[in-house]
């Protein structure tokens, strides 16, 4: 265990000092208007903006599958709250499997920093790393990520993205470098956007509905998807699950700097929110086996109490497959896709019931589970291309997690 | 692995004596077990699959792949089955079975593997103790039911069936009146599964420990892939309405492709639509049931074939998923 | 980026500054059309060269796909076929009813041509619903469609052009075709070499994927580029801000696939030909919004976009307050400085569809060797495949699925 500690460390100074020696000028910068210390944490708000900052790393890190098998993976780590001049340390090798949750609210201004720390195991690389905020409105090129079409980060520098937040839904986001490869490593996250219905004052008729909001947006009033003027996307308890595959023989290749085989990839594990089978009950943070560290902190079990209505915000950032997302005897309505309310022009109501959902990568849809019609007990969400209930060669797994209505 | 295999026993019992017989609406006996399907290319392969008996105690009915077709009353929302299980040994060990229909809400009692995991979704039959399985919120629809025990394994030896109720008589859903039927059910094989189960190298430490690899090579409409020999499926009339009811069993997605007409896509798994859609191919997932509505204009052979190409009967012989529908002129 | 694909890319740019592009979709007028099959190589963006078979315009190439057909609705439509090829081949319509097929030999799908070069196979229907749909080989069509026998068919509505459907909620300013397709080619070698009884279509297993039968970069060259002879139709929308743009999306191939517009969502008014209309003349009134679009193979979707950087929170030009409004602008957001200051130059590495500044029609200081794709100072948006293993071309990344979709500014000429 110490030697591994000490290779680790020498791995982090190469890199650093690799860094310093091609970028001297390069430089890390928190953008936050509000943050007086450059940790992206608003420090002093400013009086008529909503103002959100997040701070990721964008680097290399390990994963472990639910068969433990270890995974080389590249992806994004929180670096909110971390002092500026701490990201570069605190940023390499901490790669979280499914990158951090972003959560927004219509309303606000987005400011989100993203510091390009390097591939520690792979210093021979020298990719830059980007956010896509896949499906933002009317975006403009500079902040949409694709390489091809702006500018990115090289390493040891930052690039703040700015978003007007003004389309609730659901979204996710991930790196657009070298799409196929860096999104195989699993750069990949979840993010939503809360309407500002939400915000309405408590009592407010919305159609056949009576809002609830007596403690300003907190935990007693009322939730909805979207802005939907009638309550009918109201809902009690939200999930994200983003479904998501590796190929492991990608995975091998890239810590073994082989060439890596686009045309031949073949993803054998399925996941929900970066983890297989029965990983996606656990409860809690999943520590990797080669760094120790707790990159994949997100678990997909489901919990609600009867009657509740239960929120799926569902989305495949897979980079090989469409996967069909299905229940056992769960009710379920599909209110949203795309991060739009499912109507039309003249607000004909789209919504439908339905038992599965099927999404390919880059596609999502908001799902509202009813509970009130559910027993008491444990039901499940998998998918129903069966095959994919494995960890690679391990039975009983892949891409399942449990249901639990009390 | 004992204490678990008695609760589930337990489990199973308790359920079949829960209700009296009389109160129950449809009962069906259901029989899972060993059968062997000849393809068009002279393959035999290994199914399992179930029959439907006229009581418990007899084993009159033949297994089949798909299942039997059961069909619900009209206005009955109670459903039990009764299922034994006739599945041979593998690893020594008997192979539990049960039956989930996902469309159809129902409390479950799932079953565990020592290691917490999820072995099966609800309560399992063994042979020699048949399980019950009963729903009380029978919607008009259109679905699929399969094993809820082992699924990627179970399902793909061809442990599934249809399920189907009317609202009224030829009214599928409210307001959907047909006045002839057509089931389409759309299932795949991968004869190397099949042959390592046969073989029972299936498992921990044998040669197949995970279903991940599946390359399905035959693609079965009602049971068994296109070939020159079949018939075409008979649909009625010039002018009639009639209601295609499409089921995919496979692990894959297919689209069927209606060639020379419309249709009204009217549900999904056994959830009518606000508004059909008029289509002449959708996307049919893995697992989904979709209901469709077509009015012929003219008389003749309509081919059904899947887009998505599973046109192939083992090592590429033409075939899979291609089926003819027969109109004859208006009466 | 891999070396080869810089290469690649730079070959492109050259082309595409000297080149003119069309906002009109390509194809043959008419209501009569005299088709070949007949065999042909394709270029791929890997290097390779592929034989595929498609359908000619008389005597002229191969092409993939074959001519895209365009007619209004209403007309009779004769379609004549003869075959070259080496086995019997012949033509389907998805989405048209009563379809007369006459001569040549029965087949199980459609009379069939058989490979003499000489007999003829007519057939004949009448367009009788306008929308967006595709014609491929009745004949082994798993074999025959990834062998390249297949193209697109658009009927336009009698109620005015510049319309998807007859409805006016369906007009658009420009319009894009779209068909997604891939190949597996290891079965195009076995034909090649031969070997025809070897291919098995259950062992399928696709490592190149298309746009207008063009992997990526060739996808942004010219129609008629010439050195895509059997290649003629490009695929490089481009629009000015508050321009409608209408997407004929065809699935062509036989693998679903997410097709992700960066940009802005696509409003689907139409799927399978047919509005999405609640009655006969209610207009797109079951449309709807999404960010990516499930192409079904076999289906067709037609789809709205349009872009104005609206509510982006800054000026998208870049403008003082005191500058006058673009057409189209976004007022609110007239005058409003960029949020952030952009790293120095040292901290980024520069894409080469980017003209160094983030506001549309500006350029900015952009270091040696980089940039130099962006002629008009337009925003350059991805389009493509969002199963990311098919923006590959073999095992070279990029490539495949993808394409760009150009805002230009509003003094830029749009042919």
């Amino acid at each position: 265990m110490k030697l591994r500690a000490e290779r680790r460390v020498s791995h982090k100074w190469t890199a650093l000092l690799l860094l310093g020696a091609v970028l001297a000028q390069a430089e890390i910068r928190v953008q936050c208007p509000g943050d007086t210390d450059g940790d992206a944490v608003v420090d002093q708000p400013i009086s008529g903006r909503q103002i959100k900052c997040m701070h990721l790393s964008a680097g290399d890190g390990f994963a472990n599958m639910a068969d433990g098998k270890l995974q080389y993976i590249f992806s994004f780590a929180n670096l909110t709250g971390t002092p500026v001049g701490d990201a570069m340390m605190a940023g390499m090798l901490a790669a979280e499997f499914p990158a951090p949750l972003i959560t927004l609210k219509e309303g606000e201004e987005f400011y989100l920093t993203v510091t390009n720390v390097g591939m520690t195991r792979r210093p021979d690389l020298f990719d830059g790393h980007s956010v896509h905020f896949h499906g933002f409105p009317n975006a403009s090129a500079v902040f949409d990520g694709v390489p091809d079409a702006s500018a990115v980060p090289v390493m040891a520098a930052s690039f703040t993205y700015y978003y007007n937040i003004v389309e609730p839904g659901t979204y996710m986001y991930h790196c657009h470098v070298e799409a196929t490869e860096h999104m195989q490593m699993g750069m990949l996250g979840n993010l939503y956007v809360q309407p500002k219905q939400n915000d309405l004052a408590d009592g407010t008729i919305l159609g056949a509905h009576v809002h609830r909001n007596p403690d300003g947006a907190g935990p007693l009033g009322d939730r909805y998807v979207y802005n939907d003027g009638d309550g009918s996307t109201r809902y009690d308890v939200e999930f994200p699950i983003q479904m998501s595959s590796f190929d492991p023989a990608f995975h091998e290749a890239s810590l073994q700097v082989q060439p890596l085989p686009f045309a031949m990839m073949r993803d054998k594990y399925a996941m929900l929110n970066g983890r297989g089978y029965p990983d996606t009950i656990n409860p809690s943070p999943i520590p990797n086996s080669e760094t120790g560290g707790f990159g994949q902190k997100m678990n997909s079990r489901v919990s609600a109490v009867r009657g509740q209505k239960i929120l799926l915000r569902l989305s495949n950032l897979s980079v090989t497959a469409f996967f069909t997302l299905t229940s056992s005897g769960l009710p379920m309505k599909v209110v949203g896709t795309g991060a739009r309310l499912l109507r039309g022009p003249d607000g004909k109501d789209l919504y439908y019931e339905t038992n599965s959902v099927t999404l390919g990568g880059g596609e999502a849809a908001d799902v509202i589970v009813d509970s009130s019609s559910l027993q008491p007990g444990t039901y499940f969400l998998y998918t129903s291309n069966l095959n994919f209930l494995s960890n690679d060669g391990e039975d009983f797994g892949g891409m399942m997690t449990e249901v639990v209505i009390q | 692995m004992n204490t678990v295999l008695k609760v589930s026993c337990v489990v199973a019992l308790m359920a079949a004596f829960a209700v009296p017989e009389s109160a129950k609406g449809a009962v069906f006996y259901l029989r899972a077990g060993e059968t062997n399907l000849a393809m068009p290319d002279g393959q035999v392969i290994r199914v399992w699959g179930f029959a439907r008996d006229t009581s418990l105690a007899l084993n009159d009915g033949t297994i089949t792949v798909p299942g039997p077709a059961l069909e619900i009353p009209i206005g009955d929302p109670n459903l039990t089955i009764h299922l034994k299980n006739h599945l041979p040994n593998l690893n020594g060990a008997p192979v539990p079975v049960s039956i989930i229909i996902p469309g159809l809400t129902a409390a479950l009692n799932p079953v565990r593997h020592v290691n917490g995991r999820v072995r099966s979704f609800t309560h399992e039959s063994f042979p020699g103790t048949p399980g019950t399985y009963s729903w009380n919120d029978v919607k008009p629809g259109t679905y699929l039911y399969h094993s809820g025990t082992h699924p990627a394994l179970q399902v793909q030896m061809g442990l599934y069936g249809s399920l189907t109720k009317n609202f009224s008589t030829g009214e599928a859903y409210a307001g959907k009146i047909f006045d002839r039927e057509v089931v389409l059910f759309y299932s795949e094989l991968d004869p190397a599964l099949h042959s390592a189960v046969a073989l029972d190298d299936y498992g921990p430490g044998k040669s197949v420990t995970s279903t991940v690899h599946y390359a399905p090579k035959y693609f079965l409409i009602n049971g068994s892939p296109f070939s020159g020999a079949a018939s075409p499926l008979p649909a009625g009339s010039v002018g009639e309405k009639v209601l295609v009811r499409f089921y995919n069993a496979g692990l894959k997605s297919h689209a069927p492709l209606l060639q020379g007409a419309f249709m009204k896509v009217i549900a999904e798994d056994g959830r009518a639509y606000r508004y059909p859609r008029e289509r002449y191919s959708f996307l049919l997932p893995a697992g989904k049931t979709m209901d469709a509505l077509v009015e012929f204009r003219s008389a003749g052979q309509y081919a059904i074939y899947d887009r998505m190409m599973a046109l192939t009967t083992g090592a590429g012989l033409p075939g899979g998923f291609l089926a003819f529908l027969a109109v004859s002129a208006a009466p | 980026m891999k070396p080869l694909a810089i290469v690649v890319f730079a070959l492109f740019a050259v082309s595409m500054n000297a080149g003119v592009c069309e906002a009109a979709i390509q194809g043959r007028t008419g209501t009569e059309f005299d088709l070949v099959a007949r065999a042909g190589h394709i270029t791929t963006g890997d290097g390779d060269s592929i034989l595929m078979w498609g359908y000619a315009v008389g005597n002229g190439l191969m092409q993939y796909p074959g001519p895209t057909l365009i007619v209004n609705e209403g007309d009779l439509i004769t379609v004549r076929l003869k075959n070259e090829l080496s086995e019997p081949v012949s033509i389907i319509f998805p989405g048209q009813d009563g379809v007369l097929a006459i001569g040549g030999n029965s087949g199980l799908l459609t009379r069939e041509a058989p490979p003499d070069g000489a007999t003829v196979v007519t057939y004949t229907f009448v367009a009788s619903q306008p929308g967006t749909y595709m014609y491929h080989s009745g004949t082994r069509v798993d074999f025959q469609v990834e062998m390249g026998l297949t193209g697109a068919l658009i009927v336009r509505p009698s109620s005015g052009a510049n319309r998807a459907y007859s409805h006016p909620q369906t007009s658009f300013d420009r319009e894009y075709l779209f068909v997604l397709s891939e190949i597996d080619p290891t079965i195009h070698e076995l034909v090649e070499l031969g070997r025809r009884s070897e291919v098995d279509m259950s062992r399928y297993f696709p490592v190149l994927w298309f746009l207008n039968g063009r992997t990526s970069p060739d996808t942004m060259a010219d129609d008629g580029a010439p050195w895509l002879p059997h290649q003629p139709y490009g695929c490089l929308p481009r629009l000015h801000p508050g321009e409608i743009i209408l997407t004929r999306v065809i699935g062509g191939g036989r693998d679903l696939h997410p097709f992700h517009p960066h940009g802005n969502h696509l409003r689907i008014i139409g799927e399978n030909g047919r509005l999405l209309e609640s009655a006969p003349g209610a207009g797109p009134d079951l449309s709807y919004s999404d960010f990516t679009l499930t192409v079904v193979p076999g289906s067709t979707y037609d789809a709205l976009f349009t872009w104005t950087g609206e509510k982006l929170g800054w000026d998208i030009y870049g403008h003082g307050p005191g500058d006058p409004l673009q057409p189209n602008e976004y007022a609110p957001d007239h005058g409003k400085p960029l949020p952030v200051q952009l790293p120095e130059k040292q901290n980024l590495m520069f894409g080469n569809h980017y003209s160094g500044s983030p506001f549309l029609g500006a350029f900015g200081d952009l270091p040696p060797g980089t940039g130099g794709m962006n002629a008009s100072g337009g925003l350059f948006f991805m389009w493509h495949s969002h199963t990311e293993k098919e923006i590959v071309n073999n095992d070279i990344f990029p490539g495949g699925m993808m394409t760009m979709l150009i805002v230009e500014p509003p003094a830029v000429r749009i042919p």
